[in-house]
């Protein structure tokens, strides 16, 4: 490992790192502004010039390779003329709005100017400024505010896997753009919002929202599909404004897709569920329930769950159908099975990132609602419903009458029934048949855990408070079950991890308030029954 | 006059063809080096001091020697054919009127370094050199000379054409090799260097065209002959071209080390009508301006290097008292600056900034500070950029200002220039 002394700190760096990962990598931060972390150096920008000791010239430390005794200057007086004059180059040509400028706050030439620039221009001379090309209806372009760092072009050919910008002129008239003018393409364009470090590139759906100093971010996670992307959700006066990507390198490294992005439309949807059908619908629900339970007759119950819900939802949706209402008529919609590799891989993110099962929990509801002896899908319980097995039937997060794929006979079937109750988000055609409809949180409300499709547990937290009378599905099930006379003391997603780590295969090690950022690894079967076989036969095993 | 060794062919009719080559010796020397092992052509190459002829004046033989033996990848020979440098028009004849030294060179250097395959990138604008190359290629390809198996030696050889398509910085090696594959032309970051990883990530080496031309002579008349044709360590004879206020102005091959004042006053026949020199660039529009007191000098890589500027290209441009300073690099800043790749920073910022306020003095709208904001933007520019061609602006920026500075100020002071007003047609915009 080579040892180089940075502003006289001596360091270590990894074999092949260059000098500036190893400065970041030791809380060392020299500016750069071309150079990110997931993509190729070009060393275009000049910001992170240093002085390395017996080079001729200033070196750029993101692409000169950390060697044993190198001796580097960050500070010195050449390099901060250096930096300053970089700066004073950029500034040339920007248009210096940054007060309607959607990246204020959060630009680094904003930054790195303030800390490292000129209080005044020396550029005397006029402006020239750059066309307008509307680039698509995801990402807003002002070339007048580019800097030419090429990372948009470097991310949509090296990552995004869509060649789709480039750079076109010369000189001081060099722009970047897409190639014929064409819309970008690219389902993951959204993160040319992020991945450009100044204004020249901006989220069109969060135009003119909001101040980056004034919202608050909680990291959660997009429910768009069964990777379970990290993501910060933005929010300011109770309403979430953008999704933005949260690093995590074992699931969506930086990015996050444009119809994940997208998810937060859901919340104010104007279809959005947001009271009871009547102020009583608790006591109505529990009281059907009850008159069947009292009839021994809590089989004729149906309980279909969806794989949209926590991991604590649907622990309590199963705990409420087996050991209150005493059904083994539990079912949910299987989400699609993917033969792609998971990732996250080098290959470009279209041949891997978006998962074909759109649901962000169909791992957990296997996990968990198939760890009861008897579960069916959805279209067992219609069949059951049309042979007359159940007469009731409580649904959460479903619209099986659409996912049944045929309309008539869903309805048909449903119509049958003696009740049915929708718990949901949002109105569907099952929701209008419906006796009764309870309000449930969007994923934006709630607080709990999904297991995404490589079996990783991760934490969705509430960035805003519910709306209406909404909540999440397992405070519905606890106060249905209460109604029915239970002792159950669940109060948040924590107390009911706690029962879920101790009763559900794979789950032993969840505790909702020490949940690692990165996520948790689930306890694979087959390595637990492995680790014992070991420890009880080891000697049997050699034989074979 | 001294002995002509690249030029010796200029003056013979169809000095492009195939015959009138070998008529007078011509792919003997690549005869030659095939019965050589690779390794004695490197070092007879060497030994004769061979300096490139592209400007930077590295040693030929040692840049060969710098490229693996064993390479995962093909290795590749680039001819730098791109001659864009203002005032540098030596290669252009050398492709018109004796294209199959070239190819020959050519043939001779991938034997030496190993590779099989060369292309020649021919600036974009050169017509007549493009088809002259292409048609030496055909009657070479006929006569077994390239392709495979040339001259029954087992050894494959091919060359091809790339023309260029217009830009200045294509000059610069790797961005050569860049458009060479197809792409924008813009200089990659070094390391790794060319003899590693270049044209299609194979090792590459990108030798100009003069200095490949020498090649075929050092093969048949020995090292120690082009070492003695001129002072130490500057061996050869050089290609000058001389463009300005001269009486005859052209390309002449005299012995390196010839002295400026020489060719100015006994080659060039002196300055045109009666007037006096005032300032003569040396080696191509990149290089500092030398005053007439500076000209007794020779014109080798050393010397130059000496009083603070390069031989480069060998392209002297001589300019009268008739001259305004101040337009001279106006006209050669907004060369630059359009030029620019626009990759880096400093120089596709910078170099605009420079012109503009050049544009501004000239004009008659100089302020106070200017001289030294221009100064300091050069400063700010050099030795700061992905590849030379900042520098190639900030050198003679800073050159014209250091030699001619009252002039400057008299341009500020006076409110315009004195030898007149700004014609037309260069008083645009940075956009050129």
């Amino acid at each position: 490992m080579p040892k180089l002394t940075i502003d006289g700190v001596e360091i270590e760096a990894a074999q092949g790192q260059s000098v500036l990962d190893a400065a970041l990598a030791h809380g060392i931060h020299i500016p750069h502004l071309c150079y990110h972390p997931r993509l190729k150096v070009s060393g275009n920008c000049r910001m992170c010039l240093v002085e390395i000791e017996k080079a001729p010239k200033l070196q750029i430390s993101c692409g000169t390779e950390a060697r044993d005794g190198m001796v580097v200057q960050t500070k010195s007086e050449k390099v901060l003329k250096a930096r300053q004059s970089v700066l004073e180059f950029m500034l040339i040509n920007h248009p210096l709005d940054c007060p309607t400028c959607d990246q204020c706050g959060e630009c680094k030439l904003q930054d790195y100017c303030s800390e490292h620039g000129q209080e005044e221009s020396r550029y005397g001379e006029e402006k020239h400024g750059f066309d307008v090309l509307d680039v698509g209806p995801d990402i807003s372009r002002n070339m007048n505010r580019c800097i030419h760092c090429t990372r948009c072009i470097r991310f949509l050919r090296d990552v995004a896997g869509s060649e789709e910008f480039t750079l076109y002129e010369r000189g001081s008239h060099t722009t970047v753009g897409p190639y014929l003018e064409k819309a970008l393409e690219s389902p993951f364009s959204g993160n040319l919002a992020e991945v450009c470090p100044v204004g020249a590139l901006t989220c069109k759906h969060f135009r003119f929202k909001g101040r980056s100093w004034l919202m608050e971010k909680s990291r959660t996670l997009c429910p768009g599909c069964a990777r379970g992307c990290n993501a910060y959700a933005w929010t300011s006066k109770q309403e979430v404004l953008r999704l933005t990507p949260a690093e995590n390198d074992f699931v969506n490294q930086s990015w996050l897709c444009n119809a994940g992005r997208a998810s937060i439309a859901q919340i104010e949807a104007k279809n959005r569920i947001l009271e009871p059908t009547r102020a009583t619908a608790m006591e109505e629900l529990a009281g059907v329930l009850r008159a069947l339970i009292e009839k021994d007759e809590g089989e004729k119950v149906g309980v279909l769950a969806s794989p949209r819900l926590t991991n604590e939802d649907l622990y309590l949706i199963r705990k409420l159908a087996r050991e209150v209402i005493g059904t083994t008529h539990l079912a949910f919609v299987p989400g699609m099975s993917d033969d792609r590799p998971f990732g996250p891989l080098d290959t470009p993110l279209t041949e891997w990132f978006i998962r074909a099962d759109p649901t962000p929990n169909s791992h957990g509801a296997r996990d968990i609602l198939h760890s009861t002896e008897h579960t069916e899908n959805a279209f067992d319980l219609i069949e059951a419903a049309e042979k007359g097995e159940i007469s009731s039937l409580l649904v959460f997060s479903e619209d099986p009458v659409t996912s049944f794929g045929d309309v008539d006979r869903a309805t048909k079937a449903l119509g049958q029934l003696d009740f049915l109750a929708v718990i949901d988000s949002h109105f569907s055609p099952t929701a209008e048949l419906a006796r009764l409809v309870v309000p449930e949180a969007s994923f934006a409300e709630k607080d709990g855990t999904f297991t995404n499709e490589q079996g990783r547990i991760q934490r969705l937290r509430a960035a805003i408070p519910a709306r209406g009378h909404s909540q999440s599905a397992w405070q519905t099930v606890t106060e249905v079950a209460k109604h029915l006379g239970t002792v159950w003391t669940f109060n948040s997603a924590a107390e009911v991890d706690r029962e879920i780590a101790s009763k559900i295969p794979g789950y032993q090690d969840l505790d909702f308030d020490t949940l690692p950022l990165e996520g948790l690894a689930l306890v694979q079967a087959d390595e637990a029954d492995q680790a014992e076989a070991e420890e009880s036969t080891p000697d049997q095993d050699k034989k074979e | 006059m001294a002995e002509k060794i690249l030029t010796a062919r200029f003056e013979t009719p169809d000095s492009h063809l195939l015959n009138t080559y070998q008529a007078d010796g011509g792919y003997t020397a690549l005869k030659k080096a095939l019965t050589m092992k690779p390794e004695e052509v490197i070092e007879l190459v060497k030994a004769s001091g061979l300096r490139g002829r592209g400007g930077a004046g590295f040693p030929a033989g040692l840049k060969w020697s710098f490229v693996p033996k064993e390479a995962e990848k093909p290795k590749y020979l680039c001819v730098n054919a791109d001659e864009g440098e203002p005032g540098t028009f030596k290669d252009r004849y050398l492709m018109e009127l004796d294209p199959h030294a070239v190819i020959e060179g050519s043939a001779i250097a991938c034997y030496a370094f190993g590779a099989h395959i060369a292309y020649i990138y021919v600036r974009g604008e050169f017509k007549v050199p493009m088809e002259r190359m292409e048609q030496a290629l055909a009657e070479a390809r006929e006569a077994g000379l390239v392709g495979k198996n040339i001259l029954d030696s087992g050894f494959d050889f091919d060359m091809w054409v790339h023309p260029g398509a217009g830009a200045y910085v294509c000059g610069e090696e790797t961005a050569l090799i860049e458009s060479n594959e197809g792409h924008r032309g813009m200089p990659r970051l070094k390391p790794p260097f060319p003899a590693v990883v270049g044209l299609f990530g194979g090792p590459t080496v990108v030798n100009n065209v003069e200095t490949l031309a020498f090649v075929p002579h050092i093969m048949n008349q020995g090292a120690e002959w082009f070492a003695k044709l001129g002072p130490e360590r500057n061996g050869g004879t050089k290609m000058y071209g001389v463009s300005g206020h001269v009486k005859k102005p052209g390309i002449y091959e005299l012995p390196m080390g010839t002295s400026l004042k020489e060719i100015i006053y006994d080659v060039c026949g002196g300055i045109r009508g009666d007037h006096e020199l005032k300032a003569v660039i040396p080696g191509g529009s990149s290089t500092p301006v030398l005053t007439p007191d500076e000209i007794d000098v020779a014109m080798d890589f050393d010397s130059l290097a000496k009083i603070g500027t390069m031989l480069g290209s060998g392209a002297i441009i001589v300019m009268d008292e008739t001259t305004c300073m101040v337009r001279a690099i106006t006209r050669l800043a907004k060369f630059y600056s359009h030029e620019s790749c626009g990759q880096c920073t400093p120089c596709r910022e910078g170099l605009a900034w420079i012109h503009q306020v050049l544009v501004r003095i000239e004009g008659g709208q100089g302020r106070e500070g200017d001289i030294d904001l221009l100064l300091d933007i050069c400063d700010n520019v050099q030795g700061n950029t992905i590849c030379p061609l900042g520098d190639a602006c900030a050198m003679p920026v800073r050159g014209f200002i250091k030699k001619f500075r009252p002039e400057f100020e008299e341009h500020i002071q006076k409110a315009g220039c004195p030898i007149g007003p700004f014609p037309a047609p260069w008083a645009g915009s940075a956009k050129g």
